[in-house]
């Protein structure tokens, strides 16, 4: 046995066959005894280790899996020389060297999957706003035992109307009103589908047997209303007042 | 496959800009996610494998190659998730890989799949052991579990994963994925309700079939 036995890393003497022929103490520390080196690389590491070995054109170095006592696939960089026909082959453990880039990589996987939870956290938190303002924008305000005023605030879109048309109907149920105002005089802008569904919740009043009717119609507002597909059978009035003296009458 | 090769280069050079506008151009031009997943991305982290194989990169190489395309995952993910009008429904799917097991883009892919049918989703990514899997499904409830190995000796957890996760009293659907699937049969380490998916399109094919997997134009 030559002075081999003493290198401080894992060595191996073998031939073409991956016969071992000699190694280090170390060798022997790290993995598992056996006679043919090829058993102590990964099954899918062995393509690579021939090429290695064997091809005289390939780099003389490069990462291998192999299995040590400790783990089934550890990572290695191997260097080998060949002389006449038998091969040194050193082994150094890579893996220690990894662990800071792993952490890193790690810190960043994290990090992106954080990132995204944030994002639709915010989203979703934005959208609870966003319907408890939207319950805000139409509330349901008793004014007499028989008329109820509902203002507008707001965009008057089809989220609006969906949100708050069933509580609007189910509050008219409750009591004994005859009439519900809508006030205009907080509408900003309005949208096609606004209107029809604004409509639409109108004609349900309407069936329900009360008597809605609307206050408070800017210029920019009638265009919208009138142009809509069926226009609601509805008193358009200028002002609360108007409205309240009407109702009370 | 010229694109995947284009793309493993950027991921190699940890160029997130560019390699996005790779998918995002795939994506525009009406590419569905099964072919941007399998075809692209997979494909790409393959051939990072064939290059270190023929000693070209190192795994360090690949690390960055796989934080990148983990990027694009998400990215992706995000893009189609605002222009797409699946309506969401209550069935509940969640995702891990077994213990010590690190590869987890391929079940990452499959979680987007399933969120993609308007699934809700829960992704717990790499090396989730047995005891925090089972504690994590108790409190959620998920009617299936997806799990993912690529690593030949990960495959002994299956037997204890399957087993313990399909006695949870709620009686999750447990299917299995990951590249190993493909090549070997590991149905001995399952029962017979096990499900193994050699492709995500077996698993679009699935969810497909589902009863509330089916594409609708009502956005929720
Ligand atoms: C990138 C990569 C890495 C990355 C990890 C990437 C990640 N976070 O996912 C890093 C650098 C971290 C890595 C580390 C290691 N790796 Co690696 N890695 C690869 C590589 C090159 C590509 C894998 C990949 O991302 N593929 C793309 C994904 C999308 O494909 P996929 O996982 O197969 O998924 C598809 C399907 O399987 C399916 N799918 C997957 N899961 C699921 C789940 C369900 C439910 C469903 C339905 C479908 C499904 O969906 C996807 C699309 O079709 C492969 C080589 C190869 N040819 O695969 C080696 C490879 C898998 N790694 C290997 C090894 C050995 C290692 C290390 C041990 C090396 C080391 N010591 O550093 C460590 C081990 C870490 C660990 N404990 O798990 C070996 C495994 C050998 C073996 N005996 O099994 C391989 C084969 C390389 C090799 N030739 O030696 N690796």
């Amino acid at each position: 046995m030559s002075e081999h036995k003493f290198l401080p890393q894992p060595y191996f003497l073998i031939n073409k066959e991956f016969d071992i022929l000699e190694f280090s103490d170390k060798s022997a520390d790290v993995f598992d005894f056996s006679t043919n080196f090829l058993d102590l690389t990964d099954w899918e590491s062995q393509g690579k280790l021939k090429n290695i070995l064997g091809n005289s054109e390939s780099r003389p170095e490069g990462e291998i899996i192999m299995k040590t006592k400790e783990s089934p696939y550890a990572l290695f960089d191997i260097s080998v020389k060949w002389n006449q026909d038998e091969c040194h082959v050193i082994c150094i453990e890579k893996d220690h060297r990894l662990a800071e880039l792993e952490r890193i990589v790690e810190k960043h996987r994290v990090r992106l999957a954080e990132t995204n939870l944030e994002l639709l956290e915010k989203k979703e938190q934005i959208e609870k706003t966003l319907n408890e303002i939207r319950n805000l924008s139409c509330p349901f305000i008793r004014l007499t035992t028989r008329a109820a005023l509902v203002p507008l605030f707001g965009n008057l879109d089809h989220e609006l109307i969906l949100q708050n048309g069933t509580r609007i109907l189910e509050m008219s149920q409750d009591g004994s009103y005859l009439e519900i105002l809508f006030d205009f005089n907080g509408v900003g802008e309005l949208t096609n589908e606004g209107v029809e569904a604004f409509i639409a919740l109108v004609k349900e009043l309407q069936l329900m047997g009360l008597a809605p009717s609307i206050i408070g119609i800017k210029p920019a507002h009638a265009i919208y209303l009138n142009s809509a597909a069926s226009v609601p059978d509805v008193p358009f009035l200028n002002s609360l007042s108007k409205a309240f003296k009407k109702s009370v009458y | 496959m010229e694109k995947a090769i284009e793309l493993a280069q950027l991921l190699l050079q940890g160029n997130q800009d560019a390699a996005w506008h790779l998918i995002d151009e795939e994506r525009v031009s009406g590419s569905d996610s099964l072919h941007i997943y399998e075809n692209i991305l997979t494909k790409a982290m393959t051939h990072i494998g064939y290059l270190w194989e023929t000693n070209k990169i190192t795994v360090a190489d690949e690390h960055l190659a796989t934080s990148t395309c983990d990027f694009l995952l998400a990215q992706y993910f995000w893009h189609k998730k605002r222009e797409d009008r699946t309506s969401n429904h209550n069935r509940k799917a969640m995702f891990l890989c077994v213990e010590d097991e690190q590869h987890y883009l391929g079940i990452k892919m499959a979680s987007q799949l399933f969120a993609e049918h308007g699934w809700q989703t829960r992704f717990h990514g790499p090396n989730l052991p047995l005891d925090y899997a089972k504690k994590a499904a108790n409190e959620w409830k998920p009617e299936v579990i997806c799990l993912s190995f690529s690593i030949l000796y990960h495959a002994e957890h299956l037997s204890p994963y399957i087993k313990e996760l399909e006695e949870l009293p709620f009686r999750p659907q447990i299917i299995i994925g990951g590249r190993l699937v493909t090549r070997y049969e590991f149905r001995r380490y399952g029962s017979d309700r096990t499900v193994f998916f050699r492709s995500l399109n077996e698993v679009n094919d699935w969810l497909e079939h589902q009863p509330n997997g089916v594409r609708s134009n009502v956005g929720t």
